[in-house]
């Protein structure tokens, strides 16, 4: 592998008619969302959105994006090359499904509608059991078809 | 440090297409949630038409999906300037302190967005903010937020975009090439297992979608049920009326079998409409009831006015008025069937409103008025 490459976007001097109008345009629009929230704060409650917009970011930040740079690494590092890629495109695949699908398999939505059963009709954690599996199947014919090219060639 | 980034799939390409992706996926979700909210909430300049019957259900649909699709998208654009997170020294100047500073709200605000909006079509409602005015509000936020962000990065994009490397087969470009073909897939892949909702031809793949097409009562799934909106004790009343009054030369008061008769006669009408929720969900179905245009004229209402349909629902949705446009639409109706038998309760018996191109919250169900404005 490639030693440590250089972060993306490299510094760039912040000047010129662009950026300054850039951040007068959407300075504007940001600040009147804010005021608007701020204006609006016996429904907003900025306090507690506050918490939650810094503590997606914390948890995205320190625990999410290392836990997958983590794992890349592992990758990386010790998985056999023909099964690099089906098994990063499995984790990657795996790991967003299940995140997104938190709410229909924790299903609190049931309980603001009891008598409502066209809300969270489904078998949430069979469906998803199913989607994995159908999508490890499909890593297992990718890393099995990349190997047998490997050997051919 | 302990972080050591040597993934040869971060480049600044790589960054730059996700970044235009997630561009274009954010700014769909504005422009359709702007359009839900000038619909649901018009200013006097703005008059939403009643033609074509499916285009508020696709600009909803675009909106949740596109929201569902970035899920994957903005990770993986996270993911791949996330080195810049520890770059020292962490500001070089004013200018760079000031662009740093809008990525707070800038990130923070996009997670939020699609976090809340999420549990917001499973209804889970666990923040205790109002999720409509803080989602709307929100998003101008991120929204200048990413006007500031562009205006920073435009310089790198243009560079990032603009090169074209002599070989393009070396390792590192298969990396960034399949590390974005895995965030299409995954985006592919979400959209597979939930726009079956709104989509009828991905119904059966919808597994992982909160609500299903085809499952509910008489096969149409229900937003809001009797007993939630507190009216399943009214609904039986032998003394209920739907009045019609305001400004009508002919106010009148009729019974469930006066609109029965009258749905018999040559002001009943069948149509086949969607019903098309906010929250993406979406689902035709055949509708057979009483022409509102032709019960404001036996009433003597004035031509071309709006009206105000009232439920016996109190809070919530409880009633919604319909611009001129949707009051004289031939097939706007006050339904008193749905697909071939009369109204399940949990779609608004004894009779509900149903226009085309019209948002299903203001489709009004378990009506007692009609009031010409």
């Amino acid at each position: 592998m490639s030693g440590p490459v250089a972060a993306p976007d490299q510094p760039e001097p912040l000047a010129g008619w662009r950026w300054w109008t850039g951040l007068s345009v959407g300075g504007a629009v940001g600040l009147f969302g804010l005021a608007g929230l701020a204006a609006d704060a016996a429904s907003t409650m900025p306090v507690v959105w506050l918490r939650w917009l810094i503590g997606l970011l914390l948890v995205h930040d320190f625990v999410l994006a290392p836990l997958v740079h983590l794992v890349g690494r592992g990758l990386r590092d010790r998985a056999p090359e023909a099964w690099r890629w089906p098994l990063q495109l499995g984790l990657v695949i795996s790991g967003v499904v299940v995140l997104a699908s938190i709410p229909v398999l924790v299903g609190v939505g049931r309980r603001t509608q009891p008598g409502n059963a066209s809300v969270l009709p489904g078998t949430y954690p069979l469906a998803l059991a199913g989607v994995l599996i159908v999508v490890w199947l499909g890593v297992l014919a990718l890393g099995t078809w990349g190997r047998h090219r490997r050997q051919g060639s | 440090m302990g972080l050591h980034f040597t993934s040869p799939a971060r480049s600044e390409r790589t960054t730059a297409i996700l970044g235009i992706a997630v561009g274009v996926l954010f700014g769909v979700c504005l422009l359709t949630g702007l359009l839900s909210h000038l619909i649901q909430q018009p200013p006097a300049w703005f008059a939403w038409p009643s033609r074509p019957a499916w285009l508020y259900r696709w600009t909803q649909g675009l909106h949740v999906f596109c929201g569902i699709a970035a899920i994957p998208v903005l990770l993986a654009k996270l993911w791949s300037a996330y080195p810049n997170l520890w770059r020292w020294p962490p500001v070089r100047n004013l200018a760079h302190a000031i662009e740093r500073a809008w990525i707070v709200p800038l990130l923070g605000g996009a997670l939020l967005l699609l976090v809340t909006g999420l549990m917001n079509i499973g209804y889970w409602y666990g923040w205790g903010f109002d999720f409509i005015r803080t989602h709307y509000w929100t998003a101008w936020i991120v929204t200048g937020a990413l006007v500031v962000h562009l205006a920073a990065k435009l310089p790198v994009v243009r560079r990032a975009l603009a090169r074209r490397r002599a070989a393009a087969d070396t390792a590192a470009d298969l990396e960034r090439r399949r590390f974005l073909i895995t965030t299409g897939v995954t985006a592919g892949l979400l959209l597979l297992v939930t726009a079956g909702s709104a989509f009828t031809p991905l119904q059966r793949l919808a597994v992982l979608s909160p609500r299903r097409q085809g499952v509910g009562p008489q096969d149409l799934p229900v937003n809001k049920d009797a007993r939630s909106a507190g009216v399943a004790g009214k609904l039986n009343d032998p003394g209920w009326r739907l009045t019609i009054r305001g400004r009508v030369a002919r106010p009148a008061s009729l019974t469930l079998d006066d609109l029965r008769a009258r749905m018999a006669g040559p002001m009943g009408h069948a149509a086949r409409l969607p019903i098309a929720c906010v929250e993406g969900w979406s689902q035709e179905a055949s509708w057979r009831g009483v022409r509102l245009r032709d019960l404001l004229e036996e009433a003597g209402a004035p031509a071309g006015v709006a009206v105000r349909v009232q439920s016996l629902q109190r809070g919530g949705y409880s009633s919604a008025v319909l611009n001129p446009a949707h009051a004289r639409d031939p097939d706007t109706l006050l339904a008193l069937e749905l697909n071939g038998a009369p109204l399940h309760r949990d779609h608004g018996y004894p009779v509900r409103l149903i226009a085309p191109n019209n948002p299903g919250v203001i489709q009004t169900k378990w009506l007692e008025s009609v009031t010409v404005l």
